[in-house]
């Protein structure tokens, strides 16, 4: 069964980065776009775009009736849902079976069980795959939240039961602290899932965050793409992701790895996913949540294993056997990503919405910007802040580092707040160079950071400069007489 | 040329003792800095330092933001605002650190929840708007205790920072800026 066209039910960066695969597999790949993002770079990057409603995500994005319609309406035969939106809904992967579309991804049922973060929990502890104490079932009564609560423990966070990502999770330090963060948790959770069910875990302190891609195909082979470290996190969500971890030995990765094959296994997985973990000072793993999609992260598996894990997406939806075994998945080198939100890391991580005035990516050896911006374009409010993944890759973390700065140092983006100084204070930190990431890193080494901001005279002289050139065209301030015609100044050809 | 520039929260006084089209001469707060340039594109100006103080040459992108120039410089952002005709520099903080004196969102965002009702009395602290932008949910609390006397939105609205969406009349009688 072969793919003849593909539907990218997502936006953004996200929606680029499939379509690219699919362009070089040589399907045509449709986008789909509300009223906020008509001119989206994901927009101009398809085939063909359908419109589906206004910038309301329910009538966009989330709206599972017209991502159907518009697949019908062009001719679509499957559907990438990204990741968000529709990607982990299972009553949406069943929908596109109903109606004859392949969506790429695992089957609804896997979906579901996976999905509902408690059922997962309970389906790891059948399966010896150890978890971190908690509920095993969604509870809605504050009251009793409360109660488990004291039984294993303040801290502990209150998370979405129908989907992770940080999204709909709140950590709870007291009793005073339940009834708001429940009534908080279940508004995200239903903004971003559909399902405004929550539960409870022990919140662990200062744990890593270290999860395994996994690969399964419909013909039972499951495969790990080794490690991702995810640790540096603002509000629960990651923002600088690494491979290999800092922290990781062979006996771990095996251990875990095995774990990773076997949860997946247990749930009778096909296609792409990520099983999470969280793992204590001691080296003790304990079983997150597996996300039934492709992640953010997903590059930095790429680079350093070398597959498109999109086109093996394609691949196993269609119904072909991976091309590969354990035996063959090899890392080379170190790959470190940064996300590129559109945020105040001087305020809070404040979303920063508005309209991009320049902006330059980074490129050179070993550097990939996966980006879903351009200069001019408007950064709507109404979805994730997310901008690009700069991802870098070299020899060994080391080098990874050094790359990943200067690559930070060439990017661009004037007009609304990015991290990218607070990235660059980061990865020059001795803490981070030592490895030394757990989820609350931020906290511990930049409190009210502040941009180091060295060079306000040349910035002041940026302005000047500007406003002597005000109402010159760029024409104007080029060097008289066309000197520089490449005609006038190039030697011979040489071919 | 003279400017009276706002730069980190700080006035800096810039002279321009010469400028010819490749090269720059300033004083920035008492300080001689020479440097070559070129101008590359509306945003994009090239600066020649030539190892003077340590530092190489550089690329430094320039735009015309709503609150001022935005500059870039090696990833570093810097905010650059000519300084209020009476000379204060307009240093005014926006977001929450020091905490804001009415009821506005810290950046654009839509309106999900309304916690009080007009005539509430509220103490100082208490959550009276919730606000969400980038699928991210704020509590906008009140600055003051005292009576709440006016709800300027509704659910699904969309607002702006610096417009007040609930006014408190606290005990001297005032609204909005004690």
């Amino acid at each position: 069964m072969a793919i003849a066209r593909i539907l990218v039910s997502n936006r953004g960066e996200i929606a680029l980065r499939v379509m690219r695969t699919c362009r070089e597999m040589g399907i045509p790949a449709v986008a789909v776009f509300s009223d906020a993002d008509e001119r989206a770079a994901h927009v101009l990057a398809a085939d063909q775009a359908v419109r589906l409603g206004s910038s309301d995500p329910l009538e966009s994005y989330l709206n599972a009736d017209r991502v159907i319609a518009a697949a019908r309406e062009t001719g679509a035969d499957a559907i990438h849902p990204g990741y968000g939106f529709l990607a982990e809904n299972a009553a949406f992967a069943a929908r596109c079976g109903e109606e004859n579309l392949i969506f790429i991804g695992p089957p609804a049922p896997v979906i579901a069980a996976l999905g509902d973060k408690t059922a997962a929990r309970r389906l790891m502890v059948d399966n010896g795959v150890p978890v971190i104490p908690g509920l095993l079932a969604p509870e809605a009564d504050p009251d009793r939240l409360a109660r488990e609560a004291e039984r294993v423990g303040y801290p502990v966070v209150v998370k979405a039961a129908g989907g992770g990502g940080g999204k709909g999770m709140r950590v709870v330090r007291g009793p005073g602290e339940m009834r708001g963060a429940c009534e908080a948790a279940g508004r995200e959770a239903m903004a971003a899932f559909g399902n405004g069910a929550v539960y409870l875990e022990k919140y662990l302190e200062r744990p890593r965050h270290i999860e395994f891609q996994i690969l399964a195909d419909a013909h039972g082979r499951v495969v790990h793409l080794l490690e991702r470290e995810c640790s540096v996190q603002r509000r629960h969500q990651k923002i600088i992701e690494e491979s290999p971890s800092p922290v990781m030995t062979p006996a771990l990765r095996a251990r875990m790895g095995r774990a990773a094959v076997a949860a997946a296994g247990a749930a009778g997985y096909v296609n792409a996913g990520t099983v999470e973990f969280l793992v204590d000072r001691e080296g003790n793993f304990y079983f997150l949540e597996v996300n039934t999609r492709l992640q953010v992260e997903h590059p930095v598996t790429e680079m350093i294993t070398g597959v498109d894990l999109v086109r093996l997406q394609i691949e196993i939806a269609a119904g072909r056997p991976l091309p590969f075994s354990q035996e063959d998945v090899v890392g080379r080198g170190h790959a470190i990503e940064c996300r590129i939100y559109a945020e105040d890391p001087e305020n809070g991580f404040l979303p920063s919405p508005g309209k991009i005035l320049c902006l330059r990516e980074p490129s050179g050896p070993g550097v990939r910007n996966d980006c879903g911006v351009y200069s001019g374009c408007e950064v709507p409010l109404e979805y994730d802040p997310i901008l690009s993944k700069l991802v870098v890759h070299a020899g060994n973390r080391e080098e990874a580092i050094a790359r990943m700065l200067r690559a930070l140092e060439d990017y661009v983006i004037l007009g609304i707040k990015t991290p990218i100084p607070l990235l660059i204070d980061v990865l020059r930190s001795g803490a981070f160079r030592a490895g030394e990431t757990c989820t609350d890193f931020l906290d511990a080494n930049f409190p009210d950071w502040k941009p180091r901001c060295d060079a306000p005279d040349l910035a002041c002289a940026a302005w000047v400069l500007d406003e002597l050139s005000a109402g010159q065209g760029t024409r104007a301030a080029a060097p008289q007489s066309g000197a520089t015609s490449p005609w006038r100044t190039l030697g011979h050809w040489r071919l | 040329m003279e400017y009276n520039l706002n730069i980190l929260d700080e006035a800096v006084a810039v002279k321009v003792v010469a400028a010819t089209g490749r090269e720059l001469r300033l004083s920035v707060d008492g300080r001689e800095l020479e440097i070559g340039y070129q101008r590359i594109s509306a945003n994009h100006f090239h600066l020649v330092l030539g190892g003077k103080d340590g530092r190489g040459d550089v690329d430094v992108f320039v735009a015309h933001g709503p609150r001022g120039k935005e500059v870039t410089i090696r990833g570093v952002p810097y905010l650059i605002r000519e300084a209020d005709a009476d000379g204060q520099g307009a240093a005014r903080k926006t977001g929450g650190m020091r905490g804001p004196r009415i009821v506005t969102p810290p950046m654009p965002s839509v309106v999900v929840k309304i916690l009080v009702e007009e005539g509430e009395r509220v103490d100082k602290g208490r959550g009276v708007v919730v606000v969400s932008a980038m699928k991210m949910e704020t509590t906008l609390a009140a600055p003051h205790e005292g009576i709440v006397r006016r709800i300027n939105v509704a659910v699904g609205d969309k607002a702006s920072p610096g417009e007040i969406l609930v006014e408190i009349e606290n005990d001297a009688g005032q609204a909005g800026n004690p």
